[in-house]
């Protein structure tokens, strides 16, 4: 059972050179277009729960998809079948009257998404709390800010609650805060077991949502599959796309050599020499030996420690630090500083990877040799943590007879 | 899809998605008035004053007579009415057809809802709106005496009406969105039919050698049923006969047309 089943899905549409073409086209019966392919020959599938992305460069026939997906748009060949309620944020508010209040557009837009009177009494109230907009909802929407019409729009039409929901890179707009509430959203969806189609141009949205992707190039699905490998290649191609119209090759066989490599991650000491026993609250560096050939290369660096990879005790990267992409020249050396370090135990590693300047795409990783770190302290357990005591006080409780359990509470 | 199929459609559709019907309808005229201090006393003040420039030129100026053995009246002004009230529904609907797709182009590109709706809101709202007019119109006619058995028919009458102006607006609206010239085109159109209706004048005033030009447009029969229906209680079957096969021919084309058409709308738009 698939809740998404487009099959060979194509998309031509006629372009006029003139209005005027269109009319004598009509009249004469004699074709005065040219044929221009907006999608052609594209199938995939989402089983219910699924989220897929869909990414590409502008023009690559996404839009035209989401519109198919969405039903304003039927495909000049092929099929798409969807299961169950669909909702399509395409762009938000598009319904809004402007005269009208962030109430009455609640209604009209509602109603656009399908739902009956009864169903909108009912979510009205938390449409507006998610909104944010109690103060100003009964103002007309002409006045609200760019932000507070999307804000509005997004809660209306996931309100509907749909069973599918397509999302055209809505979230680009509002404010830090209500974007990672609409991501939230969008996560609870998700664990509730509805399909998502996302379409963006922000890798880390797809890449925190979607577990496949498919990437169309040209109205052509160039590759799909599992979003890290769709994204990294699409990264790739990006990177390439200084040769025109280069074929665009499939790197998801991971044959290429690392844009960037990492050639040595080791321990030091505040000077510079090599560490294999530190002692805990020590400072040590970590060292990280790159090289890359030919051009610069801007990207991110991260650094994990622990005592395995799949589990580290803290990993950092320069992007989470707020720091600018590296720019990766040559042979170059990167250190990571810990003053104080409060881990204690055996066969700890240090391992360092290599992303490029989304932090997204990893280009290259590498472990160091484990270490031992010691600690002189009595106390037990991975780590030391900053602590204190507070005893109970040392004042005598009063002590009466009779009644020992209102004693106790005294 | 067979063409009972696509009435069945026509018929369902309103009621399968009533609230976003409802919810068209009231935005359409809310929307007219939103922002405006006077609000609906607008929607009665401007085919008001309209109306009395009428009443003024024709009936004070020119002073065009009427017989009361031809057109139930002797008042310019009740005669006039009769015809010019339906006229001015007509005229609203006919003029806003041509910006009913165009002007939610928005909408029709992103989101998928029955565009039969459309169509159906822009015949419904203008002989609504004027139809407070008529009711009052209808009020003083009862207080002048003119209240007759035969008005009966006037609901026949404006269903039938109406049909021919929804499978008007169902062509113009959908041609528009691929030959937007009929846009400008509409203006013209509108003014010269109004004055080849006989409204401001009674048939009986037209020279006999250019009646035949009148009986073409499509328009007399349904004005001469309001006359016939509203000031002498008669109506002619022939008339009636003829509207309600024209209405249908044109509905059954404007459907079969907009079926057709509809998907390449947001091709186009």
């Amino acid at each position: 059972m698939t809740a998404v089943d487009a099959q060979h899905l194509t998309k031509q549409y006629r372009v006029y050179r003139k209005p005027f073409d269109r009319l004598k086209e009509a009249v004469t019966r004699r074709p005065c277009h040219e044929l221009v392919e907006a999608l052609s020959d594209v199938s995939f599938q989402v089983s219910p729960g699924d989220t897929l992305g869909i990414i590409g460069e502008n023009g690559a026939g996404k839009s035209t998809l989401l519109k198919m997906l969405a039903g304003t748009v039927r495909p000049t060949s092929g099929k798409i079948e969807t299961r169950g309620r669909l909702a399509a944020l395409l762009e938000l508010g598009s319904g809004f009257h402007p005269e009208f209040s962030g109430r009455q557009n609640i209604y009209l837009n509602a109603a656009l998404l399908g739902l009956d009177e009864e169903e909108i009494k009912d979510r009205e109230a938390s449409i507006i709390e998610f909104s944010e907009l109690e103060a100003v909802i009964d103002r007309p929407v002409k006045t609200y800010s760019s932000g507070m019409y999307v804000r509005l729009g997004f809660s209306i039409a996931t309100s509907v609650d749909p069973e599918v929901l397509i999302i055209d890179e809505a979230l680009s707009v509002g404010d830090q805060r209500f974007q990672q509430k609409c991501v939230e959203r969008m996560m609870g969806f998700r664990e509730a077991e509805k399909t998502i189609l996302v379409c963006s141009h922000s890798m880390y949205l797809i890449s925190e949502l979607c577990e496949n992707t498919i990437w169309l190039h040209k109205g052509r699905l160039n590759s799909a599959g599992r979003t890290s490998k769709v994204i990294s290649a699409y990264l790739a191609y990006l990177e390439r796309d200084g040769d025109g119209d280069a074929v665009v090759h499939d790197y998801s066989d991971g044959s290429h050599l690392p844009e960037v490599t990492i050639e040595s991650v080791c321990m030091v000491d505040e000077k510079g020499r090599p560490l294999h026993r530190v002692r805990q609250f020590q400072t040590i560096v970590i060292q990280v030996k790159t090289r890359r050939s030919g051009l610069p290369l801007k990207g991110h660096l991260a650094i994990g420690m622990g005592q395995s990879d799949t589990d580290p005790a803290f990993v950092t990267t320069t992007k989470i630090s707020g720091m600018r992409p590296i720019e990766f020249a040559g042979e170059q050396i990167t250190e990571l500083v810990i003053p104080s370090i409060p881990v204690h135990g055996a066969n700890y590693r240090a391992k360092a990877s290599v992303g490029d300047e989304f932090a997204l795409r990893p280009l290259d990783e590498m472990s160091s040799e484990p270490f031992l770190i010691e600690s002189d302290r009595p106390e037990i357990g991975m780590l030391w943590m900053e602590h204190h005591w507070r005893l109970p006080e040392a004042a005598q409780a009063p002590v009466s007879f009779g009644n020992t359990c209102r004693n106790r509470q005294l | 899809m067979t063409i009972f199929s696509i009435i069945r459609r026509w018929l369902e559709v309103p009621v399968r998605f009533r609230t976003l019907f409802w919810g068209f309808l009231q935005n359409d005229i809310r929307g007219r008035f939103a922002g405006s201090i006077g609000g609906f006393v607008w929607s009665l003040l401007t085919p008001l004053a309209n109306l009395f420039i009428y009443i003024f030129v024709f009936s004070v100026v020119l002073q065009i007579r009427l017989k009361p053995m031809e057109t139930g009246t002797d008042s310019f002004a009740v005669f006039f009415l009769a015809g010019m009230l339906p006229w001015l529904a007509f005229s609203e609907a006919l003029n806003g057809s041509t910006s009913l797709f165009l002007e939610r182009a928005n909408l029709i590109t992103k989101v998928a809802f029955p565009l039969e709706l459309l169509p159906l809101t822009g015949v419904i709202v203008p002989f609504f709106l004027n139809g407070v007019g008529f009711v009052m119109y209808l009020a003083y006619l009862i207080l002048k005496g003119y209240a007759h058995l035969g008005w009966f028919w006037l609901p026949v009458v404006v269903g039938v009406h109406m049909t021919f102006t929804l499978s008007l607006i169902i062509l113009i609206s959908s041609l528009t969105v691929f030959l937007r010239d009929i846009k400008q085109f509409m203006g013209i159109v509108i003014s010269l039919w109004f004055f080849l209706t006989p409204i401001i004048y009674p048939m009986s005033m037209v020279p006999e050698n250019y009646r035949w030009m009148i009986k073409l447009n499509p328009m007399y029969p349904f004005i001469e049923l309001y006359h016939q229906v509203l000031l002498q209680g008669t109506i002619s079957w022939s008339m009636l006969g003829y509207t309600v096969g024209l209405s249908a021919i044109l509905f059954v084309g404007g459907i079969l047309f907009f079926e057709r058409s509809k998907y390449a709308f947001a091709d186009v738009l």
